[in-house]
């Protein structure tokens, strides 16, 4: 735009205001002009009139000796008078100049001289009328009068005739006629008719004079003339007033021609910049790119067809409002603050939006924004946008093919790879592991070539949702390679958690595969490998995972193989185990035995310890070391349990029958076991079913289990002595206890672990410790159970350091409950 | 040779006599501001006008008896006698100049005269003026005078009124107009009469007279005591020219002539014959021409009559 088209705007006004006064002024003028002109008119007019009149008078003059109607040139007088008056008016003497007012007067006086002249021309004129017409009638009377002698009568009609001659030609001499008449006047003194004759044309004679008098001075026209002089000096004033009033509107006239010449000027100008300005409109309108303008407060002004067309809202929607009406609120305060900065401080701003149309979608846009100054002020802002939703989404899809497995939309090697370096890091910090599982399908190379590769990719596509669906949200799962898949697990509870996936999939798998027109039969061979224990390296980790994989499919497929050895052999044992337990409880196959504590002083026998043993159907003799940590892992613990405890309880009373003096059973209770919340109720019902009383129960727990989460136990333990529990830690000494905690714990005994007793008497550390636990339990108030008195001399030593209750193969081994009956009824 | 000389002279006086009447009738209207002719009408019988407050224009032009007051000369304040006689206010519209010796060019110009004429109403302007804004005179000059009370709209508004004072269908008028049987034949013989004497030159118009300026003692001197137009020009040839005053009405109006000198129309048309006209006229002859001025008597709008 033209930066000096607003001061042009404001010129244009000015001059069109000048221009319309302008023309104002010229009407005025011409108006004046008109007026005067009309003036002029008048006065001309009044001189004509005047002219004529004087005209009429000059005729008036020339009568003679007829009968005049005097109203009529008095009527005529009446009127030259009023149009004099009207030309001496003071107007009429301001518009002109001296001369005209000189003039006048001349005009005044000659005209007051004619008046004269006519005032004197009426009266003789009748009195000669009646005259003459008398003279008639006597000249009549005398011829026919018989008093009067012919020469008389002769005298008479001569004069007569002379006179009415010198009526008309004036020449004839008044000097004859008067000779005439004194002759006759001598003659016939006495006659009336005579004496009135003479006395007329005496007179008559006089007014004949002052008739030609009056003729003559007609002759010389100057009214006439002073009239004309008045005339053309008012034409010749006129002339010159006009010359220059044409001079003057002319003037004006091109003044105002140029004016107009300048605004058409100007106003083509305008044109041939707005079309200028249609050719960039045109192309604003037709540009592919969102235009928006908005005012200095940001208010929308302007938007092209592609602004609604992009942002689904219509112009009149748009016009006056804020842009922020396409905020998403995807992009962030500091993006949005940003912006402001920039322009602001008159910079232009390039950037993307996450913006969002009428009908709430999204759409992403390019924008370019900047400040419109003019003349140093602002006074727009200019936002050019580009729609590249369909280009991001393309980004996003290529990104996405980068990352992902064209067929089964699985991430693909790339991705799993980062994935997994990323996430090492967290795991050491979390101190957990994690779990490469490399997953191959069996034999796929063969079903690909005998069935065809789209059979082989509906597969490969099954085969990826079947395993997606069998895994947590938490599991990544990976197409790497043709016939290849990658599982990563992380934070696995344990060692045998990858197992248990492993587990898992191939389970899925026994299922076999629907394609469009196959069932197929699909094994897979899975290698594991566990960070950080194989390796620290996350491409290492793959490479194990991959060699356990091979290891996999050595072993005859379908199975899955740990990247070390051992780890496979007890992963899988693991597992057996798992299985197996699952089922112990139902096949019967758990069993209980029971040793005795006795007292070491007099070999009484106090108690006995409840031991579970497995006799596994599949697997054998399983030792608890083994099978209480699987149930404790699993979870079956609390099954196991409760048949423990019941058994054990069910199991004492009757051994009580036989040997009275027992006082109590001591059953050995996990943390899993103590921490689930139905644990207590449990046992309290199966106290109560089996009718043994709680102070004939003694809970054996490991320090290290009671560690785990010492204000629960604490509660837990407190609750279970309330109830009338008692409670014994086992292995004590082992663990990570402090002695601080001892004194929070409600704790009735307290068993020396067999690891201290196995070198007594010899070792001095074992001597210590023993010494020292018994000297605590004591102190404390706590009994003292030494476990795996093996020998005499065990025994000796602990009897002598006041240990109060051992148990140990020494005394008796564990035996089956019917064994134990029989060794009960020997002891009686 | 003399006689169709003579004859044609004659024949072109008698043709001029034949072709337009030389009198002409007064017509039944006047075109007049109304409401001007009502103040002036006010003006004209108000005595306010006068000094003495004694004396208004009616006093010497009796609209009634014939426009003037009926005396050789008027009477003016303090009973003061004036020296001319009051010529009729009566048609005097129609006369080309006003007062016997014209120096009043129209009626406004005229009626200043009496207003300030020490031996007439003896006032002056001024105080008329004055006097006049504190009457109810103030509202109606103010209404129909965009300058109020002057001089010029006192008068111009006593002239308005006048013009109205024409008095049309005399029996001769309508004689004038068509009607053969309006006037008498004596009457018709004295018109007659009145013109073959000549009396016609000077006594003609609309107003029988009142349209020029005549030499008062043609043929012989007649004895004068007021001087007429010199008493205005100075011109020795303007002694004894006075206006020739209009002869309708005429029956009403004695005393006769400028002085008032005669009081009979036979008087006065004998001394007309011998001194204007310089001609004999035998009795017969006047009686005809005086029953002629007797039809000269028009109708006084009843509206006039206070």
């Amino acid at each position: 735009m033209d930066h000096t088209t607003p001061k042009k705007i404001d010129s244009i006004t000015i001059l069109l205001w000048i221009f319309i006064l302008f023309i104002i002024l010229v009407f005025g003028y011409l108006m004046q002009v008109s007026i005067y002109v009309g003036l002029h008119a008048n006065y001309q007019d009044k001189v004509n009139k005047l002219k004529i009149i004087d005209k009429e008078f000059d005729n008036f003059l020339l009568q003679q000796a007829v009968f005049i109607n005097y109203d009529k040139i008095n009527k005529n007088i009446f009127s030259f008078d009023k149009d004099l008056k009207y030309l001496a008016s003071k107007e009429a003497l301001k518009t002109h100049s001296p001369e005209y007012s000189s003039l006048l007067k001349e005009v005044k006086q000659l005209y007051k001289n004619k008046l004269s002249s006519i005032e004197y021309f009426k009266s003789e004129n009748s009195q000669f009328l009646y005259s003459m017409h008398y003279l008639f009638d006597l000249n009549l009377a005398i011829l026919e009068s018989k008093n009067i002698d012919e020469k008389n009568k002769n005298i008479v009609n001569s004069i007569l005739l002379q006179v009415t001659k010198q009526y008309i030609n004036a020449t004839i001499d008044n000097t004859a006629i008067l000779k005439q008449l004194n002759s006759l006047n001598q003659n016939s003194k006495d006659n009336d008719l005579i004496k009135m004759f003479i006395s007329h044309i005496k007179i008559n004679t006089k007014r004949i004079k002052g008739f030609n008098k009056i003729k003559e001075t007609q002759n010389l026209p100057t009214l006439y003339k002073s009239l004309d002089n008045l005339h053309k000096y008012l034409e010749k004033d006129y002339q010159e007033h006009i010359f220059i009033e044409v001079i003057i509107v002319s003037l004006l006239f091109a003044l105002a021609l140029i004016i107009l010449l300048i605004l058409i000027y100007i106003n083509r100008r305008a044109i041939s910049l707005r079309d200028e300005l249609l050719g960039f409109k045109i192309a604003v309108e037709n540009s592919y790119n969102s235009i928006v303008m908005t005012d200095i407060d940001k208010n929308i002004t302007y938007v092209n067809d592609v602004a609604i067309y992009e942002t689904g809202y219509s112009r009149e929607e748009l016009i006056g409002e804020n842009p922020r009406i396409l905020k998403s609120g995807l992009n962030n305060d500091v993006f949005y603050q940003e912006l402001d900065t920039a322009l602001a401080q008159g910079k232009k701003w390039e950037g993307e939006f996450i913006n969002k149309k009428k009908d709430d979608s999204l759409f992403y846009e390019k924008a370019s924004i900047m400040p419109i100054y003019q003349d140093g002020e602002l006074v727009n802002y200019l936002a050019i946008k580009l729609n590249i939703t369909d280009y991001i989404e393309e980004k996003h899809k290529v990104e996405y093919m980068a990352y992902h497995d064209s067929l089964t939309s699985l991430p693909n090697r790339t991705s799993i790879e980062a994935y997994l370096k990323n996430r090492l890091p967290v795991a050491t910090r979390s101190h957990s592991k994690i779990a490469i599982l490399f997953i191959d399908l069996d034999r796929f190379k063969t079903i690909n070539d005998t069935l065809g590769h789209d059979v082989g990719d509906e597969l490969l596509v099954e085969c990826a949702k079947r395993m997606r669906e069998g895994l947590r949200d938490s599991d990544m799962l990976a197409r790497v390679g043709g016939d290849e898949f990658v599982i990563i697990i992380e934070s696995p509870s344990n060692d045998y958690s990858a197992a248990h996936v492993c587990e898992k999939i191939l389970q899925l798998f026994t299922q076999p595969i629907q394609t469009k027109a196959h069932l197929l039969n699909i094994t897979l061979s899975i290698g594991v490998s566990i960070y950080p224990d194989d390796d620290s390296d996350y491409k290492q980790l793959f490479k194990y995972a991959d060699i356990a994989m091979y290891e996999a499919k050595d072993a005859g497929k379908n199975t899955y193989k740990y990247y070390q050895k051992e780890l496979s052999i007890e992963a899988h044992a693991r597992l057996d185990m798992e299985q197996n337990l699952a089922l112990a409880l139902e096949n019967s196959e758990l069993y209980m035995m029971y040793q005795p504590k006795y007292s070491i002083i007099d070999k009484r026998i106090v108690g006995l310890e409840a031991l579970a043993r497995w006799e596994s159907n599949t697997l054998g003799n399983v030792s608890p070391q083994k099978f209480i940590q699987v149930a404790e892992d699993t979870g079956f613990i609390i099954e196991i349990g409760l048949f423990i405890f019941a058994q054990s309880c069910k199991d004492f009373l009757e051994f009580k029958k036989y040997y009275p003096k027992l006082q109590t059973v001591s059953i050995n209770i996990s943390a899993v076991q103590l921490y689930q919340d139905s644990f207590i109720s449990s046992i309290l019902k199966i106290i109560q079913g089996v009718g043994i009383a709680t102070s004939s129960i003694i809970l054996e727990i490991t320090e290290t289990h009671i560690m785990k989460n010492v204000q629960q136990s604490t509660i837990l333990l407190r609750e279970l002595r309330a109830l009338g529990f008692s409670i014994s830690i086992d292995d004590f000494g082992t663990g990570h206890s402090s002695l601080s905690y001892l004194k929070l714990f409600p704790i009735d005994e307290l068993k020396i672990d067999k690891s201290f007793v196995d070198d007594l008497p010899y070792d001095k550390n074992d001597i210590a410790i023993s010494k020292s636990i018994i000297t605590l339990s004591k102190s404390m108030g706590y009994v003292n159970v030494a476990e795996g008195i093996e020998n005499e001399a065990q025994e000796q030593f602990l009897k002598k350091n006041n240990c109060s209750i051992g148990q140990g193969y020494y005394f008796c081994k564990p035996k089956t409950k019917d064994d134990l009956i029989s060794f009960l009824k020997e002891k009686k | 040779m003399e006689l169709i000389l003579k004859s044609l002279l004659l024949l072109t006086f008698l043709f001029i006599f034949s072709c337009a009447e030389p009198i002409s009738p007064i017509p039944l209207t006047m075109d007049v501001n109304m409401k001007k002719v009502a103040l002036g009408e006010k003006l004209f019988f108000d005595t306010i006008l006068s000094a003495d407050n004694t004396i208004s224009c009616a006093n010497c032009h009796d609209i009634e008896n014939g426009g003037d007051d009926g005396l050789k000369f008027s009477f003016g304040i303090n009973g003061q006698e004036g020296d001319i006689n009051a010529p009729t206010v009566l048609n005097s519209v129609y006369n080309f100049k006003q007062f016997w010796n014209g120096r009043a060019r129209d009626l406004a110009h005229q009626a200043e005269g009496p207003i300030e004429n020490p031996i007439e109403m003896g006032h002056e302007f001024n105080k008329i003026i004055h006097h006049l804004k504190q009457t109810s005179y103030k509202k109606e000059f103010d209404s129909l005078y965009a300058d109020g009370i002057t001089k010029n709209n006192i008068t111009d508004a006593i002239a308005e009124f006048e013009k109205t004072l024409i008095t049309p269908n005399a029996p001769f008028d309508r004689y004038l107009k068509g009607n053969i049987s309006a006037i008498t034949q004596e009457e018709k013989e004295g018109y007659e009469l009145f013109k073959s004497k000549g009396c016609i030159a000077c006594h003609h118009g609309i107003n029988i007279g009142g349209n020029l300026f005549n030499k008062f003692g043609v043929m012989e001197d007649a004895k004068s005591k007021r001087l007429g137009r010199y008493e205005i020009t100075k011109e020795e040839a303007d002694k004894y020219y006075f206006k020739v005053p209009s002869l309708r009405n005429i029956e009403y109006t004695a005393p006769y002539l400028h002085d008032g000198r005669f009081d009979t129309l036979e008087d006065v048309v004998k001394f007309m014959a011998r001194y204007q006209l310089g001609r004999t006229v035998t009795k017969d002859e006047i009686q005809k021409i005086v029953c002629f001025l007797k039809s000269l008597n028009g109708e006084i709008p009843i509206s006039r009559i206070r």
